[in-house]
């Protein structure tokens, strides 16, 4: 039970943040190119580290 | 910020670098940051250094253990802001018993970041806010103070604001304080006058237009609530809106997007109400004439605004303020005593409004200085069966200019009155008052001794 909470909460977080990012580049875009050029990489870290979550969650779903 | 006058130091925990970038990109502007991202790290920081605000993850490590630095920061006084994905009531209310003075949900937008910095920065100055409303708003007045309290509230939340009072108390004047203070300029501040413009086109004027909606549009016209999109849309005298209005204004709020007439699109904007009345709303939903939801809706913030004669110790305020900033530079005119006491213990039906008006009456005047004689009657009889002292005034005048002069006020006036009502026409003035060419233009003559008639 702890586990699943602890999966979803990360999950949680981790798409929060990924939804800063898009916050961050729509508002910086074509302002402000050095956060932009910031942004992408993190964002492409954090779009992984949701897939590795998911993944988790895939599994905990399939051994129930 | 329009406040914020001196580098702060922000100290951001949070353990998602996105965020914190996005924090650090927005709080640089205003001072420097600490970034930390672990508990451990927080706690050795707060001990070792200081700061004058903070951004606080709730769940760093382990969930809500942002809680326990949140409690440390606050502790020291120091203005602490949660970030949290959470939006349960229940974790709000104990991450605001730890202390915080604010809850920012994530994600977050620059502009949310902002509005929390103008607020801590009003906060830390009240003087400011002091100063701001005590020299565009004049009152002495302990009710009038406590009323206007609020406004600091309102200036960080974006709550509607109800202004309620009689005609002529400054409302208006109220409504654009609240916008000067939060924005820049006018540009946003949109006002309409529910009373002003005929119902037929009051929809239209609310919501706009498309091109050909109805016979005469010509053009598409964006109505006043698209207008007041990212400002203030200030309603005034909103009990006057029609039941259908009403409804579908409430709808507008609700849904923050409404239909322009004409228009299947539908368009969208946010901004701060401002609505005003001189009714009493709470009378008006029981007798059925005015919604109770969009009451609820129009009420956050409940301003009442009482008349003059319910704050006499303002009157005297106001009444040297105007003599000193309305009418010609420099041209100084003394009030008598007894004038100052009549004006004192006028009931002002028009209130503040009515006060200015009366002073520039005064200013106007040939007169250098204004005593008995310049004043209209209507303040010489102000009260007169309830108020002994109001008989003494009229009594005094008639001691001191004799009944023929008093008598002789009274025509003026009357003669004043109907000139005025009939535009200057003078044949139909004499016709009503049925008075001969002779004695009319004798009176007119008197009243341009005066200086109370200039034409």
């Amino acid at each position: 039970m702890s586990k699943n909470k602890n999966l979803i909460h990360d999950m949680n977080s981790s798409l929060a943040a990924l939804e800063q990012a898009l916050i961050l580049l729509e508002e910086n875009q074509g302002i402000n190119s050095d956060l932009v050029e910031k942004i992408l990489p993190l964002s492409r870290e954090k779009m992984s580290e949701i897939l590795a979550i998911w993944s988790l969650v895939k599994e905990e779903m399939k051994s129930r | 910020m329009k406040y914020i006058n001196k580098p702060l130091t922000f100290l951001i925990v949070e353990d998602d670098i996105l965020t914190r970038l996005g924090l650090v990109h927005e709080l640089r502007k205003y001072g420097v940051c600490l970034e930390v991202s672990t508990q451990k790290e927080a706690l050795d920081l707060i001990e070792r250094t200081t700061f004058d605000f903070a951004f606080v993850d709730l769940d760093l490590e382990y969930e809500l253990s942002g809680l326990e630095i949140v409690e440390k920061i606050s502790a020291k006084k120091i203005y602490t802001v949660v970030l949290s994905g959470r939006e349960d009531d229940e974790v709000i209310k104990i991450a605001y018993e730890k202390g915080c003075r604010d809850y920012l949900t994530k994600p977050f937008q620059s502009k949310t970041v902002s509005s929390i910095l103008n607020k801590f920065s009003l906060l830390r100055e009240p003087e400011i806010l002091d100063n701001f409303f005590s020299k565009k708003y004049l009152t002495q007045d302990a009710q009038v103070i406590k009323s206007l309290d609020v406004l600091s509230e309102i200036l960080i939340s974006e709550r509607p604001v109800l202004i309620e009072g009689e005609t002529g108390t400054g409302k208006t004047l109220i409504a654009k304080l609240i916008h000067e203070l939060r924005f820049k300029n006018f540009d946003h501040f949109v006002a309409l006058n529910c009373a002003e413009i005929p119902e037929n086109l009051l929809e239209s004027e609310l919501f706009g237009y498309e091109k050909g909606a109805f016979t005469g549009a010509q053009n598409s016209k964006k109505g006043k609530l698209l207008l007041a999109d990212g400002g203030t849309l200030f309603l005034d005298e909103i009990a006057t809106l029609p039941m259908y209005l009403q409804k579908k204004l409430l709808k507008a709020l609700e849904e923050k997007s409404f239909y322009p007439l004409g228009s299947e699109k539908m368009v969208s904007s946010d901004f701060r109400l401002v609505s005003a009345t001189c009714e009493n709303l709470k009378s008006l939903i029981k007798e059925g004439e005015f919604r109770e939801d969009l009451y609820f809706r129009i009420e956050g913030f409940n301003i009442f605004l009482p008349p003059l004669r319910k704050r006499r110790d303002d009157i005297p305020l106001l009444v040297d303020y105007f003599l000193k900033n309305v009418g010609i530079v420099g041209r100084r005119v003394i009030i008598s005593p007894e004038v100052r006491e009549a004006l004192n213990n006028y009931a002002w039906p028009g209130n503040i409004r009515e006060l200015q008006k009366t002073v520039q009456i005064f200013l106007a005047s040939s007169k250098g200085i204004i005593n008995l004689e310049q004043l209209p009657t209507s303040f010489l009889h102000e009260n007169k069966s309830s108020d002994p002292l109001e008989q003494d005034r009229v009594h005094s005048f008639i001691i001191q200019y004799g009944l023929k002069a008093y008598l002789e006020k009274i025509e003026e006036e009357i003669v004043l009155c109907f000139v005025k009502k009939n535009h200057e026409h003078v044949r139909q003035t004499m016709k009503e008052l049925k008075i001969a060419n002779s004695g009319f233009y004798r009176i007119m003559a008197r009243l341009k001794e005066k200086g109370l008639y200039n034409v």
